[in-house]
Order: structure tokens, then sequence, then C-alpha cells
């Protein structure tokens, strides 16, 4: 590979600069997302203890939808979504059918007896604010927005950290760790030998995690492409005066669908519908399938399949940045291997700190004549 | 634009005399090969379940495995 040193010199800039930039932002995702890998295991600590029900009846969802609208009479439900491990459904309402997530009531219910649940609605609780924390920030879309940036910076930081361990590791033998009395010298080795190893899966995590904060705009795209120009067909329609029992939506579905793990459904008029129509998700049943979802929309009035069309390409890729982001995919052992290389990216983040704050505070303090050649060297990469 | 040669010569210079160079060594063979493996370990588990899930866990497995060694056990001479 032909590099010239002034185009190293450069690759070296970018390194430093794009992980100064991101680094804090970085270790708080690291720190955070840490108890988000055990998500499921932790949220179930929560949940009552689900009495055995033989059969895996369904119950009624215009029961459900009764009593979730009881607790708040003048609140429209948006939609249901069922839990994924759990026999739950929960209810959304909102002050609106488009209220913001300050603004909703979520009510979970057993989805085999219909039963009230009194279980922690999924937007309370510390697990939470800690996706909130991690996801935003607790500042909302402008705060993911900014999160992604961020990962789009350390992308870079990936990049350009990647090219300086060329120079770097000629001197050396692979994942050599010198035992050096210059703490320095051992620090610039940890951090080249986990970042270099773990390169791939930071990586995954990295670009998953970015694709994850475009959530809100790509949903919008298709609202405002798909969804749009369904409802631009009924724009010479008077609006629905009842609409169907979501039961018979829901059986229509299944016929068509027998193996559908539905995922939610959304109420005419919500954001995720139209006025005239309900609208259905699920996940497949197989390792492939499941992670993306299909969409249907159902007829209000009839409650027929009106559209059921392939998923576009930009929402499949956000359903399966998921498992890829938080390593919840492969049972146990895979989240346990998932917060271990966690923590290796926080030993790669904090000894890139460390190098960075040492080698400064040294020229600083304007005593680099003490400093043994040999670390001059290996700390120049840092400059 | 200088050349790949000029360019190794002026870190050859750079590194103490004592200090074997191992520039032979191919740079990118152990890093490629257990990143792959990783890459392997990441879609395996995605794409099915049983014996795919301990595929994965043994190839990312191995990332951490790799590095544990090199900082705990691998000896060092000085």
């Amino acid at each position: 590979m032909a590099i010239s040193r002034n185009t190293m010199k450069v690759w070296h800039a970018t390194h430093k600069w794009s992980s100064l930039i991101c680094t804090v932002f970085l270790l708080m995702l690291c720190i955070t997302g840490l108890p988000l890998i055990f998500h499921a295991e932790i949220d179930e600590l929560s949940l009552p203890e689900f009495i055995e029900v033989q059969s895996e009846k369904q119950a009624s969802l215009a029961v459900i939808e009764l009593l979730a609208r009881a607790e708040k009479p003048d609140w429209p439900l948006i939609f249901l979504f069922w839990d994924e491990s759990k026999p739950m459904i929960s209810a959304v309402l909102g002050t609106s059918v488009s209220a913001g997530e300050s603004d909703v009531l979520i009510a979970p219910f057993d989805s085999r007896t219909g039963e009230r649940l009194a279980a922690p609605a999924k937007n309370e609780g510390v697990m939470a604010f800690i996706l909130d924390l991690h996801a935003s920030m607790l500042m909302g879309l402008p705060g993911t927005l900014f999160l992604g940036f961020m990962g789009f910076i350390f992308f870079i930081s990936i990049i350009s950290g990647v090219v300086v361990y060329a120079p770097y590791i000629k001197r050396l033998s692979f994942a050599t760790v010198r035992q050096n009395k210059d703490k320095n010298i051992k620090r610039l080795d940890t951090h080249n030998m986990v970042g270099i190893i773990t390169v791939a899966w930071v990586s995954v995590v990295t670009i998953s995690g970015i694709i994850l904060t475009l959530v809100t705009p790509l949903t919008a795209i298709w609202q405002n492409g798909e969804l749009a120009k369904i409802k631009a067909q009924y724009q010479n329609i008077a609006p629905l005066k009842k609409y169907v029992s979501p039961d018979i939506v829901l059986a229509n579905v299944l016929k068509k669908v027998p193996d559908a793990n539905i995922a939610f459904m959304s109420w005419p008029g919500s954001p995720y519908a139209t006025p005239y129509h309900y609208t259905v998700g699920w996940k497949g049943n197989t390792p492939l399938t499941e992670h993306l979802l299909k969409v249907a929309l159902i007829d209000a009035s009839t409650g027929e399949i009106s559209s059921m069309r392939e998923t576009p390409w930009y929402l499949d890729m956000i359903n399966i940045s998921v498992p890829l982001h938080f390593g919840d995919y492969g049972g146990l052992p895979l989240k346990i291997i998932w917060t271990i290389l966690n923590i290796m990216a926080i030993v790669t983040l904090w000894t890139g700190l460390l190098l960075w704050l040492k080698k400064h505070k040294k020229v600083r303090v304007g005593n680099t004549q003490e400093i043994p050649k040999n670390a001059l060297i290996e700390i120049e990469g840092l400059r | 634009m200088k050349t790949n040669t000029e360019t190794k010569v002026k870190y050859r210079t750079k590194v103490d005399a004592g200090k074997k160079l191992i520039s032979s060594q191919p740079v990118w063979r152990w890093p490629l090969l257990i990143n792959t493996i990783a890459l392997v370990g990441i879609i395996a588990a995605l794409i099915g379940h049983g014996w795919l899930d301990i595929l994965s866990w043994l190839c990312l497995g191995a990332s951490v495995a790799v590095i544990f060694y090199a900082y705990y056990l691998a000896p060092y001479e000085k």
C-alpha cells in the first residue's frame, strides 16, 4: 500500500479529531447500552406471572378496545401492539390520534383472556428511561439525529483508525502488548490490539445504530409515499361513521397469512393507517423472517385486505438493524459475548482518550525530553 | 507523493536499532481472519437457530479469546 507520509499525517489527524468529537457520546452510548442488551430479561422482572393457559386462545380485540377506552373516555385508541415473547397486548391511547410519546397511555392486557394487566407500561420505568437516554439523551428527535451524526463521526474514526494501524503494526507482531515501564506504550498496544480485533463487530453495531436513528425520517418517507398514495384514492369518499370490528380484521389477516406473528394493529385515522383503513403489521416465524415486518392495509368498512405490498427496503433495513444493534437474537450466550465486546469498545475508547490526554499533558509541561525516545515514536501516531 | 520505499525507509530510520523489524509479516492477515470469523458469527444467529446459534457464539467468542490471550497470556520478550 503506497500511502505517503503526508497522507498518513492526514489520516492521523482525522483519527484524532473524529475521535475527540465523538468519544464522550460513544462512552455514554456504550455504558447505557450495556443494560439494554438484557432488556428482555430485565423487563420480565417487572411483569406479572402469566397463568398457564392450555389453549392459545385469542382475546377479543373489540373487548380490549372497549376496556382501554373506558380508562380515558375522551382519548382515541391509536394502536395495539403485541409483546414478542409474552402473551400480552398493549393498547395505546392518546390525547389525539397523532399524540406524541408524552401524551399517550399504554395499557397492557392478557392477549388470551383480555384481562387488564397490572404490568408497568412500556414507556415507564428504569429501562424505558435508559433507552430514552441511549437513543436521544432525553431530547427527542433532535437528540436522536444528533447521536446518529455522532455515530457517523465515530465510523470515520473507525476507518481512520484502521488506516493508521498499518504503519504502527509494521514494527511489531500482531496483537503484541508490550509490558513496558511507560504506561503509554502498553496503553497504545492495548488500544490498537483491542481496536483491530473488534473492528467488524464495532462497525456492525455502529452502522445499525446510525440506521436506527433514522427511524422517524424513514417512516415519514413511507407515510408520505406509499401510505399517502392510498389515502389519495379516497379523497372524495365521505369519512366512515363506523369501523368494522378489529376481530374481523385480525381473522382476515390470519386467514391470508396463517403463520403471521402479529406485531401491531393501527386504528383508522392514526398516523400509520388511513382514515379508511386499519394497518396490521406482522413478523414471520422463521429465523430469516422473524425480524422482518410485513404490513397490510385493511378496509375499515368491510374488513377485507385492500393492500398488501412488499415492505420497502428501507423499512426492512431498520428491522434488521434492531437485533444487530442490541445483540438479542442468539440466546443468552450471544448477549454475554455482546456485553464483553461492548466493554472492549469502552476499553478502546478509554485508552484512546487517555493516550491523547497524556500526550497533551506532556507537551504542555514541556518535559518531552524525559519521555523515552521509543515512546515518542509510538505516540507520534496521535499527533 | 513519496514512493512506498521512501516511506518505509523513513519509518525504519526512526525505529530503535535494537528492535527487530517484522516488516515481512503481512499486516492484515490476522485482523482479516479474526474479523471475517466475527462477521460469520454475527450473521450465523441471524439466519438460523440451533447449531447456527452455537456457531455464532464460537465465532464471536473467538475475538474475545484472542484479546484475553494477547493481554494476559501472550509471552513478551523485551
